[in-house]
């Protein structure tokens, strides 16, 4: 190889470059013309996820979330709180608050939707996107397993048993169960900061 | 190189995984459920297809020197292709495969046939050994699922069978119930057992066909020399 570019030098180069630039350019385009068909797709799908778990969270039709500016509660270090809305039902009560969420995880970060009543009581969690080990840390992102059923009902200070609260975590998987109530405690802040 | 001979090699003699050792890392990583084994077998296979016949058909027009780049390019591109493919049309499959369907970038299985065969073979043998290298590797992908979703939770087929919501929902046929499992096979010192034994069982199996051809071989020579 290495006499190939000794032979004929800088023209040598330019035309590799040429080369590569013609493949990427190529590729490129292709990428380009794939992601204009899947964008709709995948944002839909986003979408109704996000929707599925505000839903999950605060359950009634028509219900109304305004979201509250990022200025006017206190975050904590990492901002992991990524948008706080203040929900209404739909004759206009005020039935809690909805924040979406990204925290770390055991292994990623997780993106969770987290429900809290107008007595800062956690109403729920929806999580949407986790990359947690499948068959541990996995489970808080099911709705049926016994770790995210026991969150609804627990208000201000909430904690693992580990830690001295009343929340069993899923066996296994204790980073993950420890992350999930400390953001729900970081919910709760935010919220009582307002 | 004909096509039978060649299917042979992809699924038996030179398996990607099982005797080129390739690709192992993605292999115990996903293969807790059946649903994601053939999930990320058939996206290898037709990753590996589609960038077989491209670096074929164009392996006369690259420079040598910057042949490794282009690869790359190439392999990115069809990856990033499935990827937003599966996350539009399977969202369930691109979301319990997650960060492994783009590590298929980096999965040594594609690149290797690139250098090894494509660059060297015309279209159709290309063609046909993206196929059969990719029928061999889900093979393994297959039997790995199915080893360690048996023994270590005790359910078949989990994510395709008993389907309640949607592709990618099924609980599977229970066999027994889960709580009796082996957890440790779905973690991953269970996927470095699993493929260990499959591995050693295909050298076994792999020998023992050359020990009998070795002995026919010979057995025909003293009969010739007679």
């Amino acid at each position: 190889m290495a006499d190939t570019a000794k032979k004929s030098g800088g023209g040598q180069i330019i035309k590799l470059a040429l080369v590569l630039l013609a493949v990427a350019a190529v590729i490129a385009l292709v990428l380009g013309v794939v992601n204009e068909i899947t964008k709709g797709p995948i944002e839909d799908y986003l979408n109704n996820k996000r929707d599925e778990a505000y839903a999950m969270v605060m359950p009634g039709e028509g219900n109304n979330y305004e979201e509250l500016d990022a200025g006017s509660y206190t975050n904590d270090a990492s901002n992991t709180i990524t948008k706080l809305s203040k929900a209404t039902d739909a004759s206009g009560n005020e039935i809690g608050y909805v924040a979406e969420t990204t925290f770390s995880g055991a292994q990623g970060m997780i993106t969770m939707v987290i429900g809290l009543d107008n007595d800062l009581v956690c109403t729920g969690i929806g999580i949407t996107e986790h990359s947690e080990t499948s068959g541990l840390g996995a489970k808080a992102a099911d709705p049926t397993d016994p770790f995210p059923q026991s969150l609804p009902g627990n208000g201000d200070g909430l904690k693992l048993s580990k830690d001295g609260g009343t929340i069993a975590a899923i066996s296994g998987a204790t980073l993950t169960s420890r992350a999930v109530v400390t953001e729900i405690q970081t919910v709760i802040d935010a919220v009582k900061s307002l | 190189m004909n096509i039978k001979q060649q299917f042979k090699e992809g699924l038996v003699t030179n398996n990607p995984v099982l005797v080129q050792l390739l690709g192992m890392c993605a292999t115990m990583a996903i293969t807790t459920s059946l649903f994601n084994g053939i999930g990320m077998g058939f996206s290898v296979l037709i990753i590996l297809t589609c960038c077989n016949v491209v670096i074929s058909l164009i392996r006369k027009i690259i420079p040598n020197d910057i042949r490794l780049a282009i690869f790359v390019l190439v392999i990115a591109g069809f990856v990033t292709i499935v990827d937003l493919l599966l996350q539009a049309f399977i969202p369930a499959l691109s979301e319990s495969l997650g960060v492994f369907i783009p590590l298929i970038v980096v999965n040594c299985i594609i690149i290797g046939r690139a250098e090894a065969f494509c660059q060297k073979n015309p279209v159709g043998a290309s063609f046909f050994d993206g196929i059969f290298q990719g029928l061999g590797y889900t093979c393994v992908l297959i039997c790995m699922c199915v080893i360690r979703e048996f023994l270590g939770k005790g359910s078949f087929g989990s994510g395709l069978i008993n389907t309640t919501n949607g592709i990618g929902t099924g609980s599977g046929v229970h066999i027994f119930p889960a709580e009796y499992g082996a957890l440790v096979l779905t973690l991953p010192i269970g996927g470095f057992i699993t493929l260990g034994c499959l591995i050693a069982l295909m050298q076994y199996v792999l020998r023992r066909s050359e020990e009998k051809k070795a002995a026919k071989a010979n057995e025909e020579k003293e009969a010739a020399n007679v």
